[in-house]
């Protein structure tokens, strides 16, 4: 359906994307799954595509994706698998953070590597005591000599056990900061974070650092400016990425359920004969269509810049997900109980899709913040 | 754009955002909570936009952006030329 709505080049892009996650992510997802690892290989090829550096700008070496093209790249992937977007979605925040904010030196050092894949980088906001509520950190940045000592930890960051790159938030003098830190710093561990219940092979970590000693150079924007301009607009890209991942995964859940829907009898009569059956795959069918249609209304607004973009995004985000859950619920449904078996992918799928409620801001912070928006314009408008 | 023209679209942006038709041009909406944690980069996004400015790394200070008057007088000192 999407076809349509698509120019000549994001179509090309959009049938590379496909025929790369058919080959190269589908196959094998699952059992990247059950080993809780994505291997090398596949990251490499999606450097060498200059995937990993898709969102960045011709002139810093990167293929200059427009939002769409971005979303249709996780799309697709996500069709395959949602823990491969999370790479995505956060290096691709990192990288763009220091296009977007970096100085002259951050971007000597950093960008053209992470445009090439050579390094990956990671996205270290959450802590145990402050998740959606993000004004609250407690990780430190303290003033020692012209370096920062941080202490502190993070959790549950995707991509981390093989990130070399890491934009970490705290509080530097009370306010919200970032800063760069690299994986090889004294007093900075990573510890692998298993068992989750979705994006299991998304390598997640717990970050500890104890006295780590970091050149105030590498404080990106400026302090006071960590979460409202650099963690939000980083963010604007990361909520891209879960709303278009949701598409891939409520794509499979439909494709996977009409296959199972055709061949599966029960009673005498194939699955896809039975009127309730008809009616799940209606309900994913329609509401995958207007998933499409809000995550293209938003990726577009964003790319023209129209003021109501950061809004559209936080719905595509909202509604995607949400509908990436019910289609996937389905998907287990119409699957019965070999839809119930760990290593069946519309399992994966389920635990994906209530992966992706929880990050980039938690549907209910969606609505929080979509919901201030509109009492404001109405309270404006006073009509 | 004059200086007025520019005040005015300032102004009708910002009261939008913070959601108050009446907003007193000094008020630090930021401070007040009248808007909420996404404001800053709308607010960037808008300026960036209307008046064909780069918001650069030395122009990151609260006292740029917190309240009509704030930003008015930042567009000033980025000696915007047209719109
Ligand atoms: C697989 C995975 C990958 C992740 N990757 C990263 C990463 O790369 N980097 C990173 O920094 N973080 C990451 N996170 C963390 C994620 O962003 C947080 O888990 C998320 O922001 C929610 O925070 P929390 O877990 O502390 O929930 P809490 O803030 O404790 O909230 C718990 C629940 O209550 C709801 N809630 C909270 N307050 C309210 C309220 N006022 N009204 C209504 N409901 C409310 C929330 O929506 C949520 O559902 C990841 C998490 C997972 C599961």
């Amino acid at each position: 359906m999407l076809n349509r709505f698509l120019s000549p080049s994001q179509n090309q892009w959009l049938h590379a994307f496909e025929q790369f996650s058919a080959d190269e992510v589908a196959p094998y997802a699952d059992e990247w799954d059950l080993h809780e690892a994505t291997p090398a290989s596949v990251v490499k090829k999606l450097a060498h595509n200059g995937w990993l550096g898709g969102l960045a700008k011709e002139e810093s070496g990167g293929l200059g994706f427009d939002a769409t093209t971005f979303g249709l790249l996780n799309m697709a992937i996500g069709a395959g698998s949602g823990s491969l977007t999370g790479l995505l979605n956060v290096h691709s925040m990192v990288l763009k953070t220091i296009e977007d904010w970096g100085t002259p030196e951050q971007k000597q050092q950093y960008l053209t590597p992470l445009v090439k894949g050579e390094i990956i980088g990671a996205f270290a906001q959450t802590e145990v005591g402050a998740g959606g509520d993000s004004k609250n950190l407690s990780t430190q940045f303290v003033d020692d000599g012209d370096a920062l000592l941080v202490n502190g930890q993070k959790t549950w960051i995707t991509f981390a056990q093989i990130a070399d790159l890491f934009l970490v938030f705290g509080k530097y003098q009370g306010l919200d900061t970032a800063v760069l830190i690299p994986k090889e710093t004294p007093g900075f561990t990573i510890t692998a974070k298993k068992n989750m219940l979705g994006f299991k092979s998304a390598y997640l970590a717990v970050l500890d650092f104890v006295d780590v000693r970091i050149p105030k150079s590498h404080i990106i924007g400026k302090p006071g400016f960590g979460q409202n301009l650099i963690s939000n607009s980083a963010l604007d890209y990361g909520r891209i990425s879960v709303a278009w991942a949701a598409l891939g995964v409520q794509q499979a859940a439909l494709a996977a359920s009409a296959r199972r829907a055709n061949t599966r009898s029960t009673f005498g009569a194939l699955l896809a004969d039975q009127g309730i059956i008809r009616g799940y795959l209606a309900e994913m069918s329609s509401s995958l269509l207007a998933s499409q249609l809000i995550c293209l209304s938003a990726t577009k607004a964003k790319e023209s810049r129209d003021e109501d973009a950061l809004e559209q995004i936080l719905q595509a985000k909202l509604f995607a997900s949400h509908e990436a859950g019910t289609a996937a619920a389905k998907a287990v449904q119409i699957h019965g109980g070999h839809g119930c078996d760990e290593s069946n992918g519309v399992s994966r799928l389920y635990r994906d899709a209530k992966i992706l409620q929880v990050v980039e801001g938690s549907n209910e912070l969606q609505k929080m913040l979509i919901g201030k928006e509109v009492c404001n314009r109405y309270s404006y408008s006073a009509v | 754009m004059d200086v007025s023209a520019r005040k005015k679209l300032v102004s009708e942006y910002l009261s939008k955002l913070a959601g108050k038709q009446d907003l007193d041009d000094s008020v630090d909406i930021f401070e007040t909570g009248l808007v909420n944690s996404l404001a800053a980069i709308q607010l960037i996004s808008f300026l960036e936009k209307n008046f064909r400015i780069k918001v650069e790394i030395d122009d990151l200070d609260n006292a740029n952006f917190c309240s009509i008057q704030a930003v008015c007088n930042f567009l000033e000192r980025k000696a915007v030329i047209n719109a």
